[in-house]
């Protein structure tokens, strides 16, 4: 398992778990501080990045489709913050 | 928790009406934010040990260490749509937070919202908020600081005891402070209620009536701490 630790600038903290497989998202952990309405809408992030590569479009894309088709928003980070905090996984 | 959401499904179902509470947690408590992990975030073992609870919020944002003689806290639930909730969340969070700044002035302390969710006195964070939207209501609650023993925080959050240096407790001290801290004498409690009621009277310009929960209410809550807020499996999903 990778993990990081990620304080967005002038944002909140996310925490990464990550499991790759072959460059390939097995299962991925998102936790920290940051706000996200509705809040159920980060399992579904967590769930769309799975069998992803660790590429930072592919991942900020995926972050985004489910971020609108939820009308979710995201306060304290955002898309390509989780996608950094994501690809510092070690 | 439960008395959060059992006021915002009472709303929703038009049997409730907006409610502002103020309480304390007896015995003490931590709360942790929605998207927080509990292992990652909190020395558990260390909580059981001194029977402090353990609970996840339905909100985002940090951990909180609730003290029963250290803080109070507020819980605004207001049906969406609302003046006072507008669907720009962080004008909704300046709006609220109108109370506790007021409740603040009325004891003489000077403070203001600082974005996304804190208040802030003297350039230090005297309140920290959180709010979420479900059940068409929109429920923002928060905690004010009485007094402050970062020491103790240190020991409940899951800072390793190597990193908890002197200097990191003054880091703490340098950002975040008290009532007691900025007036420099005790306050009691329930004077800081007084003044928190007064706030939020004062500036969302509303009339506050003074309730208990009504029986349907009672009957969400006792419902919910069995189901969800009491469960390892919401305590513990992250």
């Amino acid at each position: 398992m990778r993990q990081s630790v990620y304080k967005v600038p002038d944002g909140k903290l996310i925490k990464i778990k990550l499991w790759i497989d072959q460059n390939i998202i097995r299962k991925v952990t998102i936790t920290g501080d940051f706000f996200l309405h509705p809040e159920t809408c980060l399992e579904k992030i967590e769930q769309t990045l799975i069998g992803l590569p660790l590429s930072e479009g592919e991942l900020t894309a995926a972050i985004n489709s489910v971020i609108h088709e939820e009308q979710a928003i995201l306060i304290g980070a955002g898309s390509a913050d989780i996608t950094t905090a994501i690809l510092q996984a070690e | 928790m439960a008395i959060d959401e059992a006021v915002m499904l009472g709303i929703k179902e038009g049997r409730s009406p907006p409610t502002l509470r103020f309480y304390r947690w007896n015995p003490s408590a931590v709360s942790i934010g929605t998207f927080q992990s509990m292992d990652d975030e909190i020395d558990v073992r260390f909580c059981t040990e001194n029977n402090i609870d353990c609970i996840r919020r339905v909100t985002g944002g940090g951990a909180v260490y609730h003290d029963y003689n250290g803080e109070i806290t507020y819980s605004i639930v207001i049906p969406r749509g609302h003046t006072l909730a507008p669907d720009d969340i962080i004008k909704s969070y300046e709006i609220l937070c109108q109370g506790i700044v007021s409740g603040l002035k009325y004891l003489g302390i000077e403070s203001e919202f600082k974005p996304i969710n804190d208040i802030i006195t003297g350039g230090k964070k005297i309140s920290g908020n959180a709010q979420t939207r479900r059940h068409s209501c929109v429920l923002q609650h928060g905690t004010t600081l009485l007094n402050l023993n970062v020491e103790l925080m240190f020991t409940i959050l899951k800072v390793p005891q190597e990193k908890i240096s002197d200097k990191m407790i003054e880091d703490v001290k340098q950002r975040v402070t008290s009532v007691t801290d900025v007036l420099g004498r005790f306050v009691e409690v329930v004077d800081l209620q007084e003044a928190l009621q007064f706030g939020f009277t004062e500036a969302l310009d509303i009339a506050l009536i003074p309730g208990t929960l009504t029986d349907e209410e009672q009957k969400d809550v006792d419902r919910l701490v069995l189901e969800k807020y009491s469960t390892h499996d919401w305590n513990f999903s992250r």
